[in-house]
């Protein structure tokens, strides 16, 4: 925690600290810029606002999911490294920003032996985890301080392979900060697993081990920390303005609307059966025996308009934090603004969810590239210039080359197979 | 002569330039620039509909290309060949016949591929295994659903001895009983992994009435009759067998999906489901006509008991379901329905009589 606070403090000082720097460099590079209309900047430069845009289509990606997902399952999942390397091209070189499109250059092979690994990893957690003691705790230790280390892998190996204007990204979250941040992380997910094999048939005692989750809202603020102090492009460094507390508020409401709604049902269904039994017993009995077949299409609708419900509050969460996150977000001289409105992405959000359980999955990645195009809509990117700001950005030395390091790909792969958000 | 955007990799700084095709490559014009690039030097990315093509060179630096119309042209004059899997892609027929042939995986794999895997795996499975799990099942079988027995000492011994007499000599485990008093399930028994027969107080009351009737003669071979059949489970491993086959099914979901849940979890449900497939059924239909033949009963008595228990359901109302409704369960559910066991015990019963 100690390391994690004072990074956070560190990089507001280098971010004002930087833009000064660059801008008599920005007088020299503007004579280089060509045909762009910058030339004509005032020295009280206004914030210009650029908008990336996406160029994708479901119709098209569509195709390309399901000839990845046929091979992939053909192959028995060794194609899926490969599917996911064609993915990320393709959302990619789509995204364009300011007349250039992302690009992504990772190899599918060391992809495929990381998740060999993840493989061998989520075998174990779920097939050993509950074989014996030592083995559970052995386990426990292993992916406790396994998996900081993968998250940071993860992290490094997505935006070394990832390029704008023939520049890479990079991470630059350090090994200790990953610990501090994702060690608690996984001590909150792992004890209640370990503690039911520990002390088997205790219900109560379990139900304690759920406990730590409170501190989810967080833990949730340390991992975007630690993740939005760490964008690197060029020598552009991220800071990221998010506290601790950030996300308290708004998992706090959504939680509280969440848990009332559901004790408000509860007990509507508790009166609506209760008025039965007072009646007359049998009444209860003949009610249920006659209507017993209506229980598989009501509880159906009963479960969907339940997930409607859920979806909303998750959403909300959702939105909030990705605003919250992207606006707390800045480079030297760059600042990032998101402004995701709530009420049209969970209409997006619920017509992508029944779509997609109408056509089987089949609107799967129409539902993917909706979601991703609409996310990118409401980011803009404000800056005097970017033109002259990143005309004076230079390549590191050795970063354009290739990185190809096996505990990166290992760690991406492992993270993805674990459902850790890394989308960003 | 198409426009695009030159980046050299040092700077990100986007260069405007022109691209001209000649013979034996290309060259880029723009203000400051001015570069001759050799056919062998230069690699296209695979083209999408509306992103920039992407032209790569050999120093690292590359072009995008954005308009549609330069797009054509620079792969026109490039050559270049889709390899297979874009080719596919790009038809909408083949695309969707990846549909059809994923359907036809699917199908295969869950009808043939995971049966014949999860028997080779379930031979595998170390008898001491099979025998702990079976344990750890009742453990938490009598946490959640089921109770002591409210029989009798002297009936539960009279089972037991049923059970003894019924055990093959070759069986690769020992075979025993438990009695339980389960109102939630009702008339059943079942067996477990490592020799487990349970039977549930529901059945023995069911087979000998509420009139206190010892469990000899007729009644006794009826129990013996359904002792036989879970033997029979046993004898054939089924309920290890079920089980991997369950733990495939979920880990190759769990993988498709990336929703996993552990063994423990599903041994239970698997289990008290009586989730077994038609041919399992018969395997143990089977198993139990041989075993009473050669213990003389004749298998007219496990019919009496299967007719026994569908009529308890009846009457318990899980029959009040429409008739329709029933017939899309039963055939999803895949088992034998007991009309039909029935029947064949029956028929068994009767060719034996004649002899």
């Amino acid at each position: 925690m100690q390391i994690q606070t004072g990074a956070a403090d560190a990089w507001p000082h280098a971010a004002d600290a930087l833009p000064v720097k660059t801008i008599p460099d920005q007088e020299a590079a503007t004579a280089a810029v060509i045909g762009t209309d910058a030339s004509a900047a005032p020295v009280a430069e206004p914030l210009t606002e650029y908008h990336p845009s996406f160029t994708g289509t479901g119709k098209e990606y569509f195709r390309i999911w399901i000839v990845n997902l046929c091979l992939s399952l053909a192959t028995l999942g060794i194609y899926s490294a490969w599917a996911k390397v064609r993915r990320l091209k393709y959302f990619d070189r789509n995204t364009q920003l300011n007349g250039a499109s992302f690009n992504f250059h990772g190899d599918p092979n060391i992809i495929f032996r990381g998740r060999v690994i993840a493989v061998l990893l989520l075998f174990c957690y779920h097939y050993l985890f509950t074989f014996s003691k030592t083995l559970a705790l052995s386990l426990f230790v292993i992916f406790l301080l396994g998996v900081p280390w993968m998250m940071r892998s993860a992290l490094r190996f997505r935006l070394r392979n990832t390029s704008y204007m023939g520049l890479r990204c990079q991470f630059h979250g350090t090994l200790s900060g990953a610990y501090a941040t994702y060690l608690p992380v996984g001590l909150v997910v792992l004890l209640p697993g370990l503690l039911g094999v520990l002390i088997p048939h205790k219900p109560g005692i379990l139900a304690f081990a759920f406990i730590p989750y409170l501190s989810w809202p967080w833990l949730h603020a340390r991992m975007r920390m630690y993740q939005h102090n760490g964008l690197v492009f060029a020598a552009l460094k991220s800071s990221c303005s998010l506290t601790k507390g950030s996300f308290f508020l708004s998992y706090f409401i959504i939680g509280l609307s969440l848990l009332i709604f559901v004790m408000v049902i509860g007990m509507g269904a508790a009166i609506f059966f209760a008025s039965f039994k007072n009646h007359a017993a049998d009444n209860y009995k003949i009610f249920m025996e006659t209507y017993s077949w209506l229980l598989v299409p009501v509880g159906f609708l009963v479960v969907l308009l339940a997930y409607a419900i859920f979806l909303s509050g998750s959403t909300l969460l959702q939105v909030k934090i990705w605003n919250k996150s992207w606006n707390a977000t800045r480079f030297p001289g760059v600042e990032i603004e998101s402004q995701l409105p709530y009420k049209a992405f969970y209409y997006l959000q619920m017509k992508n969810l029944f779509l997609t359980l109408l056509t089987l999955g089949l609107y799967r990645p129409f539902a993917v590239v909706n979601v991703y195009r609409f996310r990118l809509q409401y980011v803009s990117v404000k800056a005097a210039s970017l033109e002259q700001l990143l005309a004076t950005q230079h390549a590191e030395t050795g970063q354009a080359g290739k990185s190809g390091q096996f505990g990166q790909a290992s760690g991406d792969s492992s993270a993805d197979l674990f459902g850790f958000d890394l989308s960003w | 002569m198409i426009q695009a955007h030159y980046f050299d990799h040092r700077q990100a700084l986007l260069h405007k330039v022109i691209l001209h095709f000649q013979v034996g490559g290309i060259s880029l014009a723009g203000e400051g620039i001015d570069r001759q690039i050799d056919k062998n030097q230069l690699q296209l990315e695979e083209p999408f509909q509306d992103a920039p093509c992407i032209l790569n060179f050999a120093d690292g630096s590359h072009c995008e290309i954005h308009a549609q119309a330069d797009k054509q042209s620079l792969l026109a004059h490039l050559g270049y060949t889709p390899s297979t899997i874009e080719r596919w892609q790009h038809k909408w027929q083949a695309a969707l016949l990846a549909i059809i042939v994923m359907a036809g995986i699917f199908f295969s794999g869950y009808k043939w591929g995971v049966p014949v895997l999860a028997d080779k795996i379930a031979t595998l499975i170390p008898v001491s295994y099979e025998r702990a799990l079976g344990s750890e099942i009742i453990n938490f079988l009598d946490q959640v659903m089921l109770k002591p027995s409210g029989l009798d000492d002297r009936t539960i011994a009279q089972a037991e001895q049923l059970i003894r007499r019924l055990q093959p000599k070759d069986s690769y485990v020992p075979i025993h009983l438990e009695v339980r008093n389960a109102p939630g399930i009702g008339a059943n028994a079942f067996a477990l992994p490592g020799g487990t027969v349970v039977i549930t107080d529901q059945l023995v009351t069911l087979i000998v009435g509420n009139s206190g009737n010892e469990l000899t003669n007729a009644l006794a071979d009826e129990l013996s009759g359904v002792l036989a059949h879970e033997i029979g489970h046993i004898q054939n491993r089924h309920a290890m067998r079920r089980l991997v086959h369950k733990g495939l099914v979920t880990v190759a979901l769990g993988s498709l999906f990336g929703d996993f849940n552990s063994v423990v979890a599903l041994a239970p449900v698997a289990l008290v489901g009586q989730e077994y497939s038609r041919e399992m059924e018969i395997e143990a239909d089977t198993y139990a006509i041989a075993a009473l033949a050669k213990n003389g009963i004749s298998p007219k008595h496990l019919a009496n008991v299967l007719e026994g228990m569908s009529n308890s359901r009846k009457r318990s109302g899980a029959e009040a379901t429409p008739k329709w409704l029933r017939n899309i369960y039963a055939y999803a559910s895949s088992h034998p329905a007991s009309d039909e066991r029935i029947a064949r015990f029956r028929q068994v019963a009767a060719e034996m009589e004649r002899k």
